[in-house]
This record gives structure tokens, C-alpha cells and sequence, in this order.
């Protein structure tokens, strides 16, 4: 990819939008029009993450389907194996297979279980052995929060008890004004713009009380348009230097290109 | 990915806070600058006001013809009227359009353009081959009095077939404010105004074409960016691109 090239770091394939490769595909239409040259990649085309955990056996399908994609695209898409943590050993040895194996780069945790559990430290624990970076979903619910949803705060406990592991606090909790001051007191968590609407102020903030090399751009494509998500980079009051280091150079080093 | 020489069809002087214009072109500008936009079309002033005074409608014109004056390359101007002051309003289209610099009005929510003040304004702006501005909303639990629908124009609309009016918004539920709209060709949709919804820019091409749908934002209420974001990230051809980004409104006013 070209030196400047924009880096999303957060990617899903999604049931709503046909196969793995249909998808795959409509991700790199979108990606193409706005400049996006790599994606970070996680989850596959199953639905029942909605409704209940997920087995191990559908961890590895999931899995199973971002390799097929990265196989066909390498040089578009960046994988983040998809973990169940409550399936600890089976977790450790997806890490092994997946990751220290390659070709995934990171590891995706979602809401199997709250992250600030102790079964989350030999995970994050690894990560950091192997240098791979932690994208973990936030959300900060008003209401009706899926199972073991995590509040930026039970990240920021992780963090701090692996401070060589970076964490991607992915859409810094919904409600960013709360998530950004939850994670401060952890450098090793970086803040994922993803989801949600191109509100006035989050990348700012962001910026201002993390500092820029703490933010990266993701867009959580297709749940969200790549446009809407590079709209809060392209419009925030921060000088350009910033939005290209926020757009492409954290990832670049997060991600050892 | 930016494209220079866009032409924002909708914006309001609300940036400053109540700042000079000056000010408030200063804090513009920037963004403007930073996401291509070559070109703004102002309306109204640094407070709404539903139910605009003659003072307040002169405000709002004079501080928008300041701005035009200290930009003249940046912004061109829609005068604000409030047509239940028909008098004024005729006055107000001599002073700020037949007299320069403004090359259009704004209508916003002080009377329903279903209302017969609304066409004698029309048959003057369409003497001028001045474009027409008007806001149109379908709220979910019924307009404000005084605020018109995309419906309500579409009927204004085919009275004055020879006038051009962009339909600002949309009527903001969009599924519907397209289809209203749809028969009237003297009718364009502005993008301004709401969160880039999935669909809206391919919708109104596939219902309307692309030579009748034209980029605004309504900033400073809405960034250029998330607006941008609308047409940047459609399912549609540059050459459609092109037209909503900026073609269409050369073509409007005459550049």
C-alpha cells in the first residue's frame, strides 16, 4: 500500500449483504471510491451473534471465513481473529493457529465476556508476546446492553494490567464523551471512531484529551459507509498532520507495515 | 477524493456565534477550504427567527450582503423574506436581487408556500430568473404552522413552471419527500441537513436524475464533511457526481 494510504481498522462481513466474498466485494467498492487501502477484518457472515455466545465451533467458522477473504485479497484486508473468551485453552490455541501463524494481525473480542475478566489477561497477554493489537467493543447502552457488553472502563482495567498489549477501544463506547475519559489513564488503548453518526466534536476531543496518535479511523463498513466515517476526520477542527496520522500512520505502526 | 470546485447550495452565517460577518467568514472559510468547496450559497442570518420582523429580515440581508461584499468569489446570497409581509418582501426582491447582490430567495417557516402571498412572490421571482429556496419538512408528528411540505411545493411548483426551486432537504424524510416532488422538473433536492443516510443521493438520481438533486449542508448546523459524505459515498457514476457537486448549480446560476 502507498505510504499515505488510508487504513480502516475496523471491518465486517455481515449476513445482510450476501456471502463472505459478496461482501468482501462490496467492502472494496466502497473502499476504492474513498481512498481506503487496507481494512482490518473481522467476523463472518453469522447471524446468531445477536442472540447468544458463540461456540467454538462457530469462533472458527467466523475465522475461517475473514482467511478465505484474506486469501483472495491479501493486500486489502488486515485479519482480527474473532475470540470466545469464555472458551479460554480454545481461545489461546485460535491466537496460535491464527495469529502467531499468521496471516491475522490482531484479535477481535465483542461481548462473550465482560473484558476486565481474568480469562481476558492470558489472551492480552499473548497479544502483546506476539505484538498483536486488541480491538475490543465498547459501548456505553442508555438501555438494553447486549450480554457482557463492555463499558470503555472495563478496557482500561485490562489495559492497565497489560501495558504491553495495544487495545483498540472500538467506537469509544457509543457515548465518546464518557468513553474518551474512561480510557485516558491508559496509553496502551487507542480510540476507534467507528459507528455511530459524524458527530461534531468526537475526533477533537479525542485528539485534545488522548492526543492524536491515540485516535485511528475505522468505520465499521458495512454497518456504517466509509464517507460517513472519514467525514468525522475530514471535518474535525485538527491541522492536517493530525488527520493523516489518524487516518494512516497509528494504524501503519500498530500494525508493523 | 475531494473535489475542487464544489458549490454548497445551503448554508447559513450561524458559524460566529453572533459575530460580525468578518468573523464569521473567517471560520468558514477553513473548512470550506479544507473539504473543496469553491462556492456557498448563504441564507438567513446568525439567529432563526420563524416569524422574521422587517428589522430582522433587514439584518439578516445586510449581514449576508456583507459577507458576499468581503467575499464576493465564496458566496452568493438567497434574501430572506417573510411573505406574510408581502409588501416588504416585494421591496426587499428589489433592494437585494434586482439591485444586487443576492441572486435568489429564502423561504423558511414563517407562512406555508401553499399560500396565494407565496405565487405573487414567484411571478417576481420568475420575472428575475431568480432561484427559490424553500425549506420543506415532513415531520414525523406533523409540521410546524406556517411550514411547508415537499407536497406544498410541488403544488407551488407547477403554478410557476418557469421558476427554479430546490427543495431544501428534501422533506427530510426523504423516501417520501422524493416521491412528492417527483413530477414537478422545475423542483431540485438539496442533500443538506440530516445524518448521511444510506440511499438518499442514490434514491433522488433514480427517481428525479442527477441534473435535479445539488449539494448544500446547512452549515454551520452540519459539517461540509458528513454532508460531502452523502455524495462522496454513493453508489453513483463521477459524471452524476459531478452534476449534484457542482454542475448543477453552474447550470442554476448561470456561471
Amino acid at each position: 500500500m502507498s505510504a499515505s494510504g488510508i487504513i480502516d481498522c475496523h471491518v465486517h462481513l455481515h449476513h445482510n449483504w450476501g456471502d463472505r466474498f459478496a461482501c468482501a466485494e462490496l467492502l472494496l467498492r466502497g473502499a476504492d471510491r474513498m481512498g481506503v487501502e487496507l481494512m482490518c477484518l473481522s467476523m463472518g457472515v453469522r447471524r446468531e451473534i445477536y442472540t447468544r455466545p458463540t461456540t467454538v465451533e462457530e469462533m472458527h467458522q467466523h475465522n475461517d471465513e475473514v482467511a478465505q477473504v484474506i486469501a483472495r485479497w491479501p493486500d486489502r484486508f488486515a485479519g482480527m481473529c474473532y475470540l470466545t473468551p469464555r472458551f479460554l485453552p480454545q481461545s489461546l490455541a485460535e491466537i496460535e493457529r491464527r495469529v502467531a501463524h499468521g496471516p491475522f494481525r490482531g484479535i477481535k473480542l465483542l461481548w462473550d465476556m465482560y473484558c476486565d475478566r481474568p480469562n481476558l489477561d492470558p489472551i492480552a497477554a499473548r497479544a502483546g508476546e506476539l505484538g498483536a493489537p486488541i480491538q475490543q467493543h465498547t459501548w456505553i447502552k442508555a438501555i438494553a446492553e447486549h450480554r457482557c457488553e463492555s463499558e470503555p472502563w472495563r478496557l482500561a482495567a485490562l489495559a492497565r494490567r497489560n501495558p504491553d498489549t495495544t487495545f483498540l477501544a472500538a467506537h469509544t463506547g457509543g457515548n465518546w464523551e464518557l468513553g474518551i475519559r474512561q480510557v485516558i489513564d491508559a496509553p496502551n488503548i487507542l480510540a476507534d471512531i467507528c459507528g455511530g453518526d459524524p458527530e461534531m466534536g468526537y475526533v477533537e476531543m479525542a485528539a485534545r484529551m488522548l492526543g492524536t496518535e491515540r485516535v485511528v479511523y475505522g468505520s465499521d463498513a458495512p454497518g456504517r459507509s466509509f464517507a460517513s466515517q472519514l467525514a468525522k476526520v475530514h471535518g474535525a477542527d485538527v491541522p492536517d498532520a493530525d488527520q493523516q496520522q489518524i487516518l494512516s500512520a497509528t494504524m501503519r505502526r500498530v500494525l508493523d507495515l | 477524493m475531494i473535489e475542487p470546485g464544489t458549490i454548497d447550495c445551503h448554508i447559513h452565517p450561524t458559524s460566529a456565534k453572533g459575530g460580525p460577518p468578518a468573523a464569521c467568514a473567517d471560520e468558514l472559510l477553513p473548512f470550506a477550504d479544507r473539504m473543496g468547496i469553491a462556492l456557498m450559497g448563504t441564507s438567513l442570518g446568525p439567529t432563526f427567527w420563524q416569524q422574521p420582523t422587517r428589522a430582522q429580515i433587514t439584518a439578516d440581508n445586510d449581514f449576508n450582503a456583507e459577507l458576499i461584499a468581503r467575499h464576493p468569489d465564496r458566496f452568493f446570497g438567497y434574501a430572506n423574506l417573510n411573505p406574510n409581509d408581502l409588501r416588504f418582501s416585494l421591496d426587499e426582491i428589489e433592494r437585494r436581487v434586482v439591485d444586487g447582490p443576492f441572486v435568489g430567495i429564502k423561504l423558511w417557516v414563517a407562512l406555508c408556500c401553499d399560500h396565494p402571498n407565496v405565487d405573487v412572490i414567484c411571478e417576481r421571482a420568475d420575472e428575475l430568473g431568480a432561484l427559490i429556496l424553500q425549506h420543506t419538512f415532513f415531520r414525523a408528528g406533523g409540521n410546524m404552522p406556517g411550514e411547508s411540505s415537499p407536497a406544498d411545493l410541488a403544488a407551488l411548483a407547477a403554478r410557476h413552471p418557469e421558476v427554479t426551486f430546490i427543495g431544501a432537504h428534501a422533506g427530510l424524510d426523504w423516501e417520501r419527500g422524493i416521491r412528492a416532488v417527483a413530477p414537478r422538473p422545475n423542483i431540485l433536492v438539496d442533500t443538506c441537513g440530516f445524518d448521511p443516510e444510506l440511499g438518499y443521493t442514490e434514491m433522488a438520481v433514480a427517481w428525479l436524475g442527477a441534473e435535479r438533486v445539488a449539494y448544500g449542508s446547512d452549515a454551520a448546523g452540519r459539517s461540509f464533511a458528513s454532508q460531502l459524505a452523502k455524495v462522496y459515498g454513493a453508489d453513483l457514476d463521477d459524471d452524476a457526481k459531478a452534476l449534484i457537486l457542482h454542475g448543477n448549480m453552474r447550470r442554476v446560476l448561470g456561471l
